[in-house]
């Protein structure tokens, strides 16, 4: 089930919601938990049951492996380590059959020659979040920094719907000790206002902002793959409104899961902050999915090392934790150069920052000046990195970026093709002589996407992010408060969602 | 003078205070977030009314394009149910065919319509075609009226480009069409079509919308070129689907190719190759058993006067086009089948 559908809306979200609320207040505690992981269950299960019970046995399988581990830890059993190894290999093994296996026997059919003969398989919804959320709370179990959790408050923590199928990866220590918190299960006017307007503000960005970025990016890539010759106007069109589209798309992702949970008394961390408006790639990566971040940080760079084994080898920690980032994100070449691409720019950055630091320059010197340029620079690399990303094939990603370079000139014969149709050609001609009011209209619908991609680089590069403006404690911007005015337009803002979703697409980062 | 108020984990946590002042607005804010909602509503409906008064209300937003929305609207205004004749297609069909001379011809059994829209390619004129047999159980022929520009980019535009369910109920069973309004929204294209109510259609944005009786819309601005065209087969497989489909159910389907226009041909095709090419290949798509060929360009040599672009020809055109098809069905031997004088 989608956030942006009528069924979750107007059926599944008030149901579950005022159940929930019922039951806390009148039953248990017990049963509201239980309740809600059953209607995270329905959640998860309204796009294919069958997968249901992959789900279920996965959080059956590291919810026992995660009691033995917390065991050994309090009893410093030698088990430990054998057994978290087993732990963590499973929930691998099990990614990467889903996930892996078809681009594992691909590339090895095409460099060796030998057919595994595997079967395409389909990937299950949320694989990648859910797997990394149990790999954490392992790790943490071996490590003695989980406790014994029971059953339905662990099965809630993996399943809750908000954060079930495309994050933010949620730690175990932010989440369970709130399911005990009794007031949650309370109907919290505050907690619903809050959560009303974080859904409300993402659920914009993804139908009125993301869903129409798209429709400038996708052709320009669609015709990238095809091969054709495409100018430096289009290709950067394409990638920038595809900068933008990811940025609004998945952060408006997060945004809901933040009010969604919300609504329900329960505080998720914020996945982004502001990510376009990162100074360098380190700032960049502490601003975008967040949480994918610290998981990487915390489970992956730290456990290989980290900084601690010297320059060279934190260089390649480094290099290595962005290329399974990479891997993790796609099951494709594209995935893994953008990874490699990010862990080049991070070991620049480590290595700019250390040569700073030796020439007398510390960090935090520079002019507002330089800060403005370093935040364009940091803009630039990223939109590279996404070129890869989003590309069908390396090739592709080449060409395009080829075409960004001015490789085919600033403006082709075909560049008003992919974005002005043949009336708004005419009314263009029109233009010179005295034009119509229908021109004059033609004319701006033509060229509306320009000022749409500029509006929002200004909103992404300089403007307030949801959680600056809905819960930070700046007030030199007019932030939101609980009054008539702001539920106006949060009202406004809901129903202008609820018109665009008729053709509900999905969101991008589902695939991963 | 109270002291001064700590923070508890989770006012940090949130961000904002938990006193019991800000609870008391937050109350407030949702109770006036449900009236909003509901005010709002009331505004729109209004808002619509009062449009709908001025003469500029646009058609239901069913594709959110106004040329085919507007024919969506001419169809839920005609009482459809002796339909025995459809004539489908894209734009090409929509300004080629008038059904007139057919009404003439076969007298009060025949009951024809042009449902044809704007825009579509093969796939999505498949689409419309089977949407449209679902709901008009009476139709025996099916004339089609295509054009080499139908049959490309079919793996780039969406076959299925509406709703069956809404467009059923506006449509077929009549019913209101204010939740279209709500649900289908699209600020670029209903503002659009407010201020600019003579611009239905993208082809000519001055020309208003003027349909007969059997929904055909007349054509005549000046000759142009206009760009060329590069077929995909995927409309192909989309033709010859919607051929055996209407084959399984037993419906005549008349399949008219306009002639090519002499200018395009001069600068995309001179030898004619691609031209022939599609001609053949969608002939050869066709299911043997229900379907006929009439293929114009075999026997109409006309110049580029004769069109408006290579997909539309000038309504002045249109009769002698009409009267070649009547010719040539009956040269076939294709009986159109009637419905019985009541």
């Amino acid at each position: 089930m989608l956030f942006n559908s009528y069924a979750f809306i107007f059926g599944f979200l008030p149901l579950t919601l005022a159940v929930y609320c019922l039951l806390g207040q009148m039953v248990s505690a017990r049963a509201a938990l239980l309740w809600l992981t059953t209607a995270s269950l329905f959640f998860y299960g309204w796009w294919d049951p069958a997968y249901l019970a992959l789900l279920a046995a996965s959080i059956l399988f590291n919810f026992s492996i995660g009691l033995l581990l917390t065991r050994a830890a309090q009893e410093s059993r030698p088990l430990r380590r054998p057994l978290l190894v087993f732990g963590v290999m499973a929930n691998l093994g099990l990614l990467g059959y889903y996930k892996y296996s078809e681009f594992f026997s691909a590339n090895l059919a095409a460099l060796t020659g030998i057919d595994l003969q595997l079967q395409a398989v389909i990937l299950p919804l949320g694989i990648s979040f859910y797997t990394f959320t149990q790999i954490a709370y392992l790790v943490d179990a071996a490590r003695g920094e989980a406790k014994e959790y029971n059953p339905i408050s662990y099965s809630l923590f993996v399943t809750f719907f908000p954060h079930l199928i495309a994050g933010p990866i949620i730690h175990h220590r932010q989440v369970m000790p709130q399911f005990s918190n009794p007031a949650i299960f309370r109907f919290n006017h505050t907690n619903f206002a809050v959560g009303i307007t974080f859904f409300a503000i993402g659920l914009s960005k993804k139908v009125v902002f993301a869903d129409t970025l798209a429709t400038y990016s996708s052709p320009v890539f669609a015709a990238a793959a095809d091969g054709a010759s495409l100018s430096a106007i289009e290709a950067w069109t394409g990638a920038l409104a595809y900068t933008l589209q990811l940025y609004f798309d998945f952060s408006g992702y997060s945004d809901m899961a933040v009010g969604l949970s919300r609504m329900f008394g329960i505080i998720l961390p914020f996945n982004f902050n502001s990510p376009y408006q990162a100074v360098n790639i380190i700032d960049f990566w502490r601003r975008w999915h967040m949480s994918l971040s610290a998981f990487l940080r915390d489970y992956l760079y730290f456990s290989l090392g980290g900084n601690r084994l010297g320059k060279l080898r934190r260089y390649i920690n480094l290099l290595l934790t962005m290329l399974l980032g990479g891997l993790w994100h796609g099951a494709g070449w594209t995935f893994v150069v953008w990874g490699a691409l990010h862990g080049g720019y991070l070991v620049v950055n480590h290595a700019w920052h250390a040569l700073r630091v030796q020439v007398g320059f510390p960090l935090g010197s520079g002019t507002a000046w330089g800060r403005g340029i370093a935040r364009l620079f940091t803009l630039l690399a990223v939109i590279v990195g996404w070129v890869f990303f989003r590309a069908e094939s390396i090739d592709a990603a080449l060409k395009l970026l080829a075409a960004m370079g001015g490789g085919n000139g600033l403006m082709g014969p075909e560049t008003s093709d992919l974005f002005i149709a043949h009336n708004q050609k005419l009314a263009f001609a029109r233009l010179t002589a005295w034009p119509s009011i229908a021109d004059i209209a033609m004319f701006m619908l033509a060229v509306d996407h320009w000022f749409i991609i500029g509006g929002l680089l200004f909103v992404a590069m300089f403007a307030p992010n949801s959680q600056e403006w809905v819960t930070g404690r700046q007030t030199d911007f007019p932030r939101w408060r609980p009054s008539p005015f702001w539920a106006s337009v949060t009202a406004a803002m809901l129903l202008l969602c609820v018109s665009q979703m008729s053709q509900v697409s999905e969101f991008l980062y589902f695939q991963f | 003078m109270k002291p001064p108020r700590t923070e508890t984990t989770n006012e940090l946590a949130s961000g904002l205070p938990e006193s019991s002042a800000f609870i008391k607005q937050a109350r407030v804010h949702n109770v006036v977030l449900i009236v909003s909602v509901l005010v709002f509503l009331v505004i729109w409906a209004s808002g619509l009314k009062i449009l709908e008064r001025l003469g500029r209300l646009p058609a239901p937003p069913i594709t959110a394009t106004n040329c085919i929305d507007e024919k969506f609207k001419f169809l839920h205004e005609l009482d459809l149910r002796q339909v025995n004749m459809l004539t489908v297609g894209s734009s090409a069909a929509w300004r080629s065919v008038d059904l007139r001379p057919f009404k003439r011809h076969y007298g009060p059994g025949l009951h024809p319509l042009n449902a044809a829209p704007c825009y579509l390619r093969m796939n999505q004129i498949a689409f419309l075609t089977n949407f449209y047999l679902n709901h008009l159980p009476n139709v025996r022929t099916v004339l089609g009226v295509f054009t080499m520009r139908d049959f490309a980019e079919c793996a780039t535009n969406p076959t299925e480009f509406f709703d069956r369910h809404d467009a059923a109920r506006y449509v077929f069973d009549k019913a209101p069409s204010w939740h279209l309004y709500v649900k289908n929204f699209r600020p670029r294209s209903f503002s659009k079509d407010v201020l600019l109510p003579e611009m239905p259609i993208g082809d000519n944005g001055q020309e208003a919308l003027n349909v007969d009786g059997y929904g055909w819309w007349p054509y005549h601005i000046e000759p142009e070129v206009r760009d060329d065209v590069i077929m995909d087969p995927n409309c192909l497989r989309a033709l010859s689907a919607v051929s055996k489909n209407l084959a399984r159910r037993g419906v005549r389907f008349i399949v008219v190719l306009l002639p090519p226009m002499p200018s395009w041909l001069e600068r995309y095709d001179p030898n004619g190759v691609r031209d022939r090419q599609y001609r053949q290949f969608v002939a050869t798509a066709l299911d043997p058993s229900q379907a006929v060929v009439i293929d114009a360009a075999k026997a109409l040599r006309p110049d580029d006067k004769y069109f408006t672009d290579p997909a539309h020809i000038h309504s002045d055109s249109v009769p002698s086009f009409m009267q070649f098809v009547l010719v040539e069905i009956k040269r076939a031997g294709v009986q159109l089948v009637l419905n019985r004088a009541l």
